[in-house]
């Protein structure tokens, strides 16, 4: 515990005098801070790099053998490490023991802003293309369909397919490389799609339970940005109430995403570190194609197991298969949220759950309820403009 | 009319209650007087449209039907669709509660998920029409978009009494594609290949009309007539004329030079694309209905059989949504209380001007105002009409 974040733990609650109590408070404090940050785009950004730090540590611990003690010597010369350990964002001392001050509280935030956009932004390259593609079947396909030359609608639906194909392609790839960036930092490697595919190729089974995790939650999320439409009619109230509620509204749908999203990539991490480990073990992965920082992790132990040649030849087409399949479902809950409650061209540009974790939809033009005004305008009444009785001759 | 003429009419009808449609039609022409009435052109200013954007005068999108239309008649801002169990705001439904002047619950007739095929089982008003005056089935219109063929069918109801023999004529590409194909089939000169995709493509959209299969799908020859003017105008490409609702602004001026109707409807629906997240589909739709309007009046007006004789009645299909709290708050029209406020103009012949009507007032009264200033009798709807129109 020292190891992880020393100096923070008070030595009342340190292991064998209550430390899951402390830890579960910890963990607490990590999602209503999360959640917080999750409310903004840019407080999402450092969730981001927050995650991201979190799964390198974790891909380290796993390889260390589940030994925290292990993973802290091996953090200690490793320079990219610095402050990395603690859950709640910022420790009250560094590793080396130094108190914390306001100027490292300041590094640390833009340390973790620049490794969420870092992360980011290697996302985005890998999905961008699909994402742009919907956008346009989106909106170019309607307004196509609205200037009504229907002779021409394919072109909506053929760019939302090749969109689509572009994703399934890429997104089982994804999650493996926001892993890989995360424990390597090297932005190259986040982009080496034969390496990321060799991994997926590792462990397919897992690789489609990863996706059915991704799939799954999604679903409650979708219910979540569509219940506005049904539960906003007919509200009524002030400019300021209005935003209270759908605040507090997108607030808790922000607390079930954010642990979801953490979740997902932290189960990401330990596919990858284990999918890694089999692979180059076994020769399927030469150690020329890894980066130094993986090198060095494989002469660590490891609790995965790995799976049986058989197995794994055997899995890959159906996996593959079931991978496609499951992504599709998320693809699917995309556009279907956009038909029930368009968000503008954030629907397309950014998936939460895969990269920057901001549900929050105020709309900008939130204004009092039309019904409500028109109740309350006072010139509804019976007026002669040209005089009484008049009529047409 | 002379004596004899009502005593012979009256007791025809009298026995023509108790025999089906299509003998009565058979049995009551030459007994059916000549229509005398006004025209009537009932635009439903559709898609779903809420007051705020139509006639609240600080953020209208129609300035025209506002500010040059509104002061001409007589104004009901707060009609409503009723807000009972089972009755749905939405487009199919909307031309329906206005052609029929009932809220009857209406489904899919194939139990297609989100289809809307609908039939009524009350009359509409081209049927009540048709079946008291000599009105040929071509000047009995239904203007209808290109997208929502569902809506073709309103030309006539299930009713034992009335049905196909007194249906409306519609206007739409559907039925002009179908023309074409017809045309293609009977001028020839195609390979046997050509021939038979012809024939699937013509019975696929024949098919849609489902309870008239085995009766000839030939349109009558004055509307025969009206496509292939349009033809020679716009060629076959459908990339010449107008698309949209401002197609149907096109197609209803046409039709009034052309086949002079009693009744038509024009079905604007454009505003419904804002389904697509975009608010400015909503707004341009409006727009665009505004300036269809616009063109509409001065058709009307600059005709000699028209001008004078003519009453507007307008009106949407239903309102939309107000929420708050996502991004296009009149995203859809789901039944939210917005969503049943709608509001009425009515001007022409014989209207009061610049009275505003201030009590809330149904959707439903349209057909029976209508029956009222075109002199029928709407038996099977809600007999509640907006007496304000010809106090």
């Amino acid at each position: 515990m020292d190891a992880i974040a020393p100096g923070l733990v008070p030595a009342a609650v340190r292991p064998g005098s209550g430390a899951r109590s402390w830890r579960s408070l910890r963990w607490i404090g990590f999602w209503f801070v999360g959640t917080i940050l999750c409310q903004f785009a840019l407080g999402a950004l450092l969730a981001v790099g927050w995650t991201r730090e979190r799964v390198r540590r974790s891909v380290l611990v796993r390889w260390g053998g589940a030994d925290r003690s292990s993973a802290g010597s091996f953090e200690a010369a490793d320079p990219t490490a610095e402050a990395s350990t603690n859950p709640i964002l910022v420790p009250s001392t560094d590793v080396g023991g130094r108190p914390a001050s306001p100027l490292r509280l300041a590094r640390r935030v833009l340390h973790l802003m620049g490794q969420g956009a870092s992360s980011w932004s290697a996302t985005w390259l890998l999905l961008a293309p699909a994402q742009i593609l919907w956008a346009f079947s989106w909106y170019a396909g309607w307004h196509v369909s609205f200037a009504k030359v229907y002779e021409q609608s394919d072109i909506g639906l053929l760019t939302a397919g090749a969109g689509t194909f572009l994703f399934l392609l890429t997104a089982p790839l994804v999650v493996l490389a926001q892993a890989r960036h995360a424990v390597t930092d090297s932005w190259r490697t986040a982009v080496e799609l034969p390496v990321l595919w060799r991994l997926l190729a590792e462990r397919p089974w897992s690789s489609t339970v990863l996706a059915l995790g991704y799939g799954l939650a999604t679903v409650p999320l979708t219910v979540l940005i569509v219940a506005p439409l049904f539960f906003g009619q007919n509200l009524e109230g002030s400019v300021a109430e209005l935003r209270q509620i759908a605040a507090r509204y997108w607030f808790w749908v922000t607390a079930l995403g954010w642990p979801l999203y953490f979740g997902l990539h932290l189960a990401a991490g330990r596919l990858y570190g284990c999918a890694l480990r089999s692979a180059a073990l076994a020769g399927r992965l030469p150690r020329s194609l890894l980066h130094p920082t993986e090198r060095r992790l494989l002469d660590r132990r490891s609790p995965c197991r790995a799976p049986s040649a058989l197995l794994r030849r055997v899995a890959l087409l159906p996996s593959v298969g079931l991978v496609c399949v499951l992504w599709f479902g998320v693809v699917v809950q995309n556009y279907a949220t956009a038909f029930l409650n368009d968000r503008g061209p954030r629907q397309w540009l950014n998936l939460p759950l895969l990269e920057l974790p901001w549900w929050r939809a105020i709309p900008d033009g939130l204004t009092v309820s039309a019904a409500s005004e028109s109740d309350r305008s006072p010139e509804v009444r019976r007026r002669e403009i040209e005089g009484p009785g008049s009529r047409e001759p | 009319m002379r004596r004899r003429d009502f005593l012979t009419s009256m007791a025809l009808a009298g026995m023509g209650t108790l025999l089906p449609g299509r003998l009565r039609a058979e049995t009551q022409v030459a007994s059916r007087p000549s229509y005398r009435g006004p025209k009537v052109l009932l635009v439903r200013f559709g898609g779903g449209v809420r007051r705020r954007e139509t006639i609240e005068s600080g953020t209208t999108h129609a300035p025209y039907f506002l500010h040059e239309l509104v002061p001409r008649g007589t104004f009901f801002p707060r009609m409503e669709i009723s807000q009972l169990e089972g009755i749905e705001t939405s487009h199919g439904q909307g031309t329906l509660y206005l052609l029929t002047g009932r809220y009857d619950r209406y489904q899919d007739v194939d139990g297609r998920f989100l289809g809307e095929r609908f039939e009524a089982q009350v009359p509409t008003l081209f049927e009540y029409l048709r079946e008291a005056f000599e009105v040929p089935e071509h000047q009995t219109l239904i203007v209808n978009g290109e997208d929502r063929t569902d809506e073709e069918f309103y030309t006539f109801s299930n009713h034992h009494l009335f049905g196909v023999e007194y249906r409306s004529s519609v206007l739409s590409l559907y039925r002009y594609k179908t023309y074409l194909l017809r045309r293609a089939l009977r001028l020839g000169g195609l390979t046997e290949i050509e021939a038979e995709q012809i024939r699937r493509d013509l019975g696929k959209l024949e098919a849609l009309d489902r309870r008239v299969e085995r009766r000839s799908q030939q349109q009558s020859s004055a509307i025969e007539g009206f496509w292939e003017g349009w033809r020679e105008f716009y060629g076959e490409s459908g990339l010449v004329n107008p698309r949209g609702d401002a197609l149907l602004t096109e197609l209803a001026v046409r039709a009034l030079r052309q086949l002079r109707p009693q009744l038509m409807m024009i079905n604007y629906n454009d505003p419904d694309y804002v389904h697509w997240g975009n608010p400015a589909h909503y707004t341009r739709g409006i727009a665009v209905i505004d300036q269809g309007l616009h063109r509409l009046v001065e058709a009307v007006e600059s005709d000699d059989y028209y001008r004078g004789d003519t009453v507007f009645v307008i009106v949407p299909d239903c309102g939309r949504d107000d929420n708050p709290l996502i991004r296009v708050p009149f995203q859809h029209h789901f039944n939210s209380r917005s969503s049943h406020d709608i509001f009425a103009l009515v001007f022409g012949k014989g209207v009061p001007k610049g009275v505003v009507v201030d009590r809330p007032v149904d959707q439903i009264s349209v057909a029976s105002t209508i029956a009222h200033l075109m002199g029928f009798s709407p038996s099977f709807a809600v007999d509640e009409p907006l007496a304000e129109v010809w106090a």
